[in-house]
Formats: C-alpha cells, sequence, structure tokens
C-alpha cells in the first residue's frame, strides 16, 4: 500500500506515512501553528487506515523535526486518545525515534510517555 | 471507610471539570496571545475551582496537577507570561494530562499514565525557572504583579545599546540546531530577562489595594476619609507598574497625613467631617496618566517657604515659591515636620514618587489651592505593547518575521526593491529575487521574498529597539518571531 496521499509538504514542514506491515511515518521541519490543521488531518486519517489495516505499531521518525509548537504537540496527545479510546485488542503503539542532539525533542517525548507508558517508546 | 461518592456526581463533576479544562486552555491561549487580564483571572479562578472539586470528588492525582499548574502558571504570571515554547507545550501537556485523569475511571488503576513521572517532568521545569524563588505559599486570587521589584534595573541608555545585541542573540538561537541551540537559547533568554519587556497590567486590583492601608491610617489619625479609586485597565511594563503603585502609596499617604484635616476642623471650614481622595488612573492615548486628589487644606506656602529656608533651599529674600512649591517639597528630605513619625516627617515620600516616575520616563505635576486641597498628576508614555502584523515566512528563515500594518499589502510592487531576508540575516547563501510580497507606506514600497500569502496576527512585543535597529522580537501565540522596521531597512 502506496502512502503518497498521508502526506504534508508545506514551505519548512514535511509529514509522510508508508503502510505496509508496519507503519513508517516521517516527520521533518519546523511545525508550527500553520500546519496543525492539516497535521491534525494526517493523523486522522492515518489513524483510520491502521485501525482497517490491524496494524499494531507506528514508528514515528521525528529526527528531522527542528521545532515543533504546542499546538502541535497537542495533536501527539490528541492521537494518543484516540488509540486509548479503542478496545484493548485493537490498540497500536507509537515508537518514536528522537534526536539526541535536539534537547527539546527528549524532553517533550518523555513528557508524552507519561500519558500512556504502554503505548509509547522513545528510542534515541 | 472511604465514603462512596454517588455516582451521578463523579459524571456530573467530569462533565464540568472538562469544561473547565477547556476554558483554562483557551485563556491561557489568551493570554499568551494579547496579554487579556480578564483570561488570567479567569484561569486562575477556573483552575483553583477544579483543584477543590477534585479533592472534594476523590481525584487526588487531577488535585496534583492542578497544584502543579498553579505553581506554573505563578511563575509565568511573574515573568510577564514571557514564556517560551517549552514552557507552553509543558503547560498545554498539563492540561491535556488532568483532561485524561478526568475521563479515567475513578479509583481506577493508573494502566499507563505515568503521574509521578509527569510530575517530576514539571518538577523539573519549574526548578529550571525559578531556582530562586521561594515555594507559593498562597493559592488564592491573584495577587498584584509585583515584578518590577524582584527584577534588576536597567538604566534606559543601558537598555538601548544592548536592545540591538539582544536581537543578533535571538536570531541566532532561532537560526540554531541541535545542542548550539539550547546554548545560546541560555544566552538570548538571559539578554530577554534582563531588558525585555516585563508586561504587567495596571488595574483595579493593583491599585486599589492603598484604600484599606489608607482608611487605617486616617483612623490612627484621627481623621475620617472617603477614598474613591477609579482605576480602569491598562497594559503597562511591570517597571511602571511599580512606579505607579508606590506613587499612589505614598500620595494616599501623604494626602491623608498632610491635605485632609481633622473632623473638627473640616467642620470649622465649612467642609463635610469626611475628606475625599479620589484616585483616578488609566490609559490616555500613549499614555498611563494617573491622579491623586483631595479636597483638604492643600499645600500651605508659608510652611514650605519657612522650611526651604531653614534647609537653604531658598534664600530669605524669595517671598513667592508659587512657582517652585513643587520642586521643594519633591526634594529628597523635605518635610515640614519637625520631627518624624511613623507616618512622615523623614521627607522621602514625593522624592520617591517623582524619582520613581522620572526613572521610567514619566513626569509629576501638581497643583494646589489653600482651603481646597492638592491634585497631583503623573503621566507616564507607555509604549504600544501588542498590534495587528502581517506575518511572513521567509525561506531559510526559520522562524516568523512581522510586518507592522501600518504597511499595506500590494499587488502594484514592481519594481520596488525586494529584499531575501534569509540572505540578510547571513542564513543563507543564496540570494532569491522571488517570489515576493510587497508592502507599501506613505509612498514607499517593499517587496519580501515569500512564496506564501501573509497573514495578519496579533503580535505582542518583547523585546523594544530604538532607531536606527531594524528589528525587534516580538511574540505571536507563543512563537518568538522579528519585528521589521521596513522603514529603517536600508534597500
Amino acid at each position: 500500500m502506496g502512502g503518497a496521499e498521508l502526506a504534508i509538504k508545506d514551505l519548512d514542514f514535511e509529514a509522510a506515512a508508508e503502510l505496509e506491515s508496519t507503519v513508517q511515518f516521517r516527520l521533518s521541519g519546523n511545525a508550527d501553528g500553520a500546519i496543525v490543521a492539516q497535521l491534525t488531518t494526517l493523523i486522522d486519517d492515518l489513524h483510520r487506515r491502521i485501525v482497517a489495516d490491524h496494524l499494531r505499531e507506528v514508528a514515528v521518525d521525528i529526527r528531522g523535526v527542528e521545532f515543533m509548537n504546542a499546538s502541535c504537540f497537542n495533536v501527539f496527545v490528541s492521537w494518543l486518545n484516540l488509540i486509548n479510546e479503542l478496545p484493548p485488542e485493537n490498540r497500536y503503539s507509537l515508537r518514536f525515534s528522537i534526536n539526541p542532539g535536539i534537547p527539546w525533542q527528549r524532553r517533550s517525548l518523555r513528557t508524552l510517555s507519561c500519558f500512556a507508558t504502554d503505548l509509547v517508546q522513545v528510542v534515541d | 471507610m472511604p465514603i462512596a461518592i454517588p455516582e451521578e456526581l463523579v459524571q456530573q463533576f467530569r462533565a464540568v471539570a472538562l469544561e473547565r479544562l477547556d476554558r483554562v486552555e483557551t485563556s491561557w491561549a489568551a493570554i499568551l496571545g494579547t496579554l487579556d487580564e480578564s483570561a488570567a483571572v479567569l484561569l486562575h479562578r477556573e483552575l483553583h475551582t477544579l483543584k477543590g472539586e477534585s479533592k472534594m470528588l476523590g481525584f487526588s492525582d487531577v488535585n496534583l496537577v492542578c497544584h502543579k499548574l498553579e505553581d506554573m502558571l505563578e511563575v509565568a504570571r511573574g515573568r510577564g507570561y514571557a514564556v517560551d515554547e517549552d514552557f507552553d507545550l509543558a503547560v498545554n501537556m498539563a492540561i491535556r494530562f488532568m483532561g485524561m485523569l478526568v475521563r479515567k475511571k475513578v479509583g481506577a488503576q493508573l494502566s499507563g499514565i505515568d503521574l509521578p513521572g509527569f510530575i517530576k517532568q514539571i518538577d523539573s521545569i519549574l526548578a529550571e525557572l525559578k531556582p530562586e524563588t521561594k515555594a507559593r505559599t498562597t493559592t488564592g486570587p491573584m495577587q498584584p504583579l509585583k515584578l518590577a521589584a524582584a527584577t534588576l534595573k536597567v538604566p534606559p541608555a543601558v537598555r538601548d545599546r544592548l536592545a540591538p545585541i539582544a536581537v543578533d542573540s535571538f536570531i541566532e538561537y532561532a537560526a540554531a540546531r541541535g545542542l548550539r541551540r539550547d546554548r545560546l537559547r541560555l544566552s538570548w533568554h538571559g539578554l530577554r530577562d534582563l531588558i525585555g519587556i516585563h508586561r504587567a497590567v495596571v488595574g483595579p486590583g493593583q491599585l486599589a489595594k492603598h484604600k484599606a492601608g489608607g482608611e487605617v491610617l486616617a483612623r490612627e489619625l484621627g481623621k475620617r476619609v472617603e477614598i474613591i479609586f477609579e482605576v480602569g485597565t491598562a497594559e503597562a511594563t511591570a517597571e511602571v507598574l511599580g512606579a505607579i503603585d508606590t506613587a499612589v502609596l505614598h500620595l494616599v499617604r501623604n494626602a491623608i497625613d498632610h491635605g485632609i484635616e481633622t473632623p473638627d476642623e473640616r467642620l470649622k471650614s465649612g467642609k463635610s467631617p469626611v475628606g475625599v481622595i479620589r484616585v483616578h488612573c488609566g490609559a490616555q492615548g500613549d499614555e498611563l496618566v494617573a491622579t491623586v486628589s483631595d479636597d483638604g487644606r492643600g499645600v500651605s506656602m508659608d510652611e514650605v517657604r519657612a522650611r526651604a529656608i531653614d534647609m537653604r533651599l531658598i534664600a530669605p529674600s524669595e517671598t513667592d515659591i508659587s512657582e517652585r512649591w513643587f520642586d521643594i517639597v519633591c526634594q529628597p528630605g523635605f518635610t515640614t515636620r519637625s520631627e518624624a513619625s511613623d507616618v512622615s516627617g523623614r521627607g522621602v515620600g514625593l522624592d520617591a514618587v517623582r524619582v520613581g516616575i522620572l526613572d521610567v520616563g514619566g513626569v509629576v505635576s501638581a497643583t494646589t489651592t489653600t482651603g481646597r486641597g492638592t491634585a497631583w498628576k503623573i503621566t507616564i508614555p507607555v509604549p504600544r505593547m501588542t498590534f495587528e502584523g502581517y506575518v511572513v515566512r521567509a525561506p531559510s528563515v526559520p522562524f516568523p518575521l512581522v510586518i507592522d500594518s501600518t504597511w499595506k499589502l500590494t499587488d502594484a510592487g514592481d519594481g520596488a526593491p525586494v529584499i531575501d531576508l534569509g540572505h540578510r540575516l547571513g542564513l543563507s547563501e543564496d540570494r532569491l529575487k522571488d517570489p515576493a510580497r510587497y508592502f507599501t507606506r506613505d509612498g514607499k514600497t517593499i517587496g519580501i521574498v515569500t512564496d506564501r500569502q501573509p497573514q495578519t496576527a496579533s503580535v505582542r512585543r518583547l523585546l523594544i529597539t530604538p532607531d536606527p535597529a531594524v528589528a525587534e522580537v516580538v511574540v505571536l501565540e507563543a512563537v518568538e518571531g522579528l519585528l521589521l522596521h521596513l522603514d529603517r531597512l536600508n534597500v
């Protein structure tokens, strides 16, 4: 299954998801208020596809994200809520790859993992 | 044995709590965007109420996060809500975290939720931001913003020289990546905290507190006085608030001690036994104007003249001081009292008023009429704190650029100079010519390279630079950006 339609390409932010047997979701650039709506839509669509395909894990690669403001980060929190609302047997996990050279990534993802330690894994 | 709370009550709490959290989130965004004082009041009230309700209903985890969030908001308020994106993110996460806790079943295990870990994260942010701040001891309604007293005072001339350096520091920080960005963040934030605008609101809550103290003082002096506060809400800096606060304190005390007569004296003069002091404060255009007037005896020129001669401030030959009395009474150490009491007599009050107001660029004047009273007037220029601007995203510039909306977008820009800000700021080797959007004002047109349509947004000033600096730092929502003074650009 191609992921061409599950993508955002903005001036200085890009995100794209590829669904095969696992899901690769890569984000890069600067995520500010201008892309909140696009990111929300993208993740809603991605969530629906993951549930439909009974996938168990998403590899979320944010190593290329230089900046993400609170509104954008809240989209990740909402994503966790969507997963938590699923029946336990349908839930999937998020494995975030972060860049240790970008300190906010570690801080923020550590906080995000507190929302659902069973669903969020953070990998340097 | 714990008392079982009816499920109906718990469900009701959940619904109300989620509504409260919505309002908290909206209010937080409003505060960061426009320093909306009513939003700040609402936020603190909602959060404090939620804290109480959650405790009553057995949601101890919600109560704990509420308490931590109150701590964070206290820190934010102390910084005039000039917080960075990390802090904004932490506040938003705390609100969302509480939402999740509210939704979970009461008494249910915190499956997957790491509450201690979350609290630890908030504590680490607080520890970073307030290493020398004592823990909050009250959880009541908003206290006056008193940042000025805790802030190192930087003379205006030094501030003006440091401001362009701070702007450069911001650009370097905002364009840096990785560990270098974190290191430069400390430099930028250090300068920002030192010379940036510490916002504050001058309002009834900040000044009317002097009413009670004034009435107590009047009683102690055997006088009767009605103190009327007519105070509007105006945005200012913490330094201005501090100066106005000090001035009102001294002028009200001075009016009670020196101006207002005893009830017997007033009755003999045909006045009501109750003296009246009026404090008025509000924004008038680009100025903050405060007046403190009383209907007392007025300043005795004879007493002031005699004391001034004693203190060798004027020559005995100077018989008319009607043009000079104000300067005399504001001299350091000047007092008409022969002995100092715990109220007055040390000659500090009016001097403190004038120096404090001068320090923030303001002026003090006064008029007095024998038997009718004295009126003090304070006028302080206040820079415009928020305005509408065009937000422009330029290639290679990783932060928003803002053009003051006194400039207008125009399609008729052909032939006008075009600036590639990425190249101009040294963030890009290549110099682009297009696509550009054109801005025009007073017959001058300048193009800015951008491939996005500029958006309008409310912008808050964070670091003002004097002419000829071409940029200053502003905040849009919680994101810091650069305001460009196109009129100062050399194109």
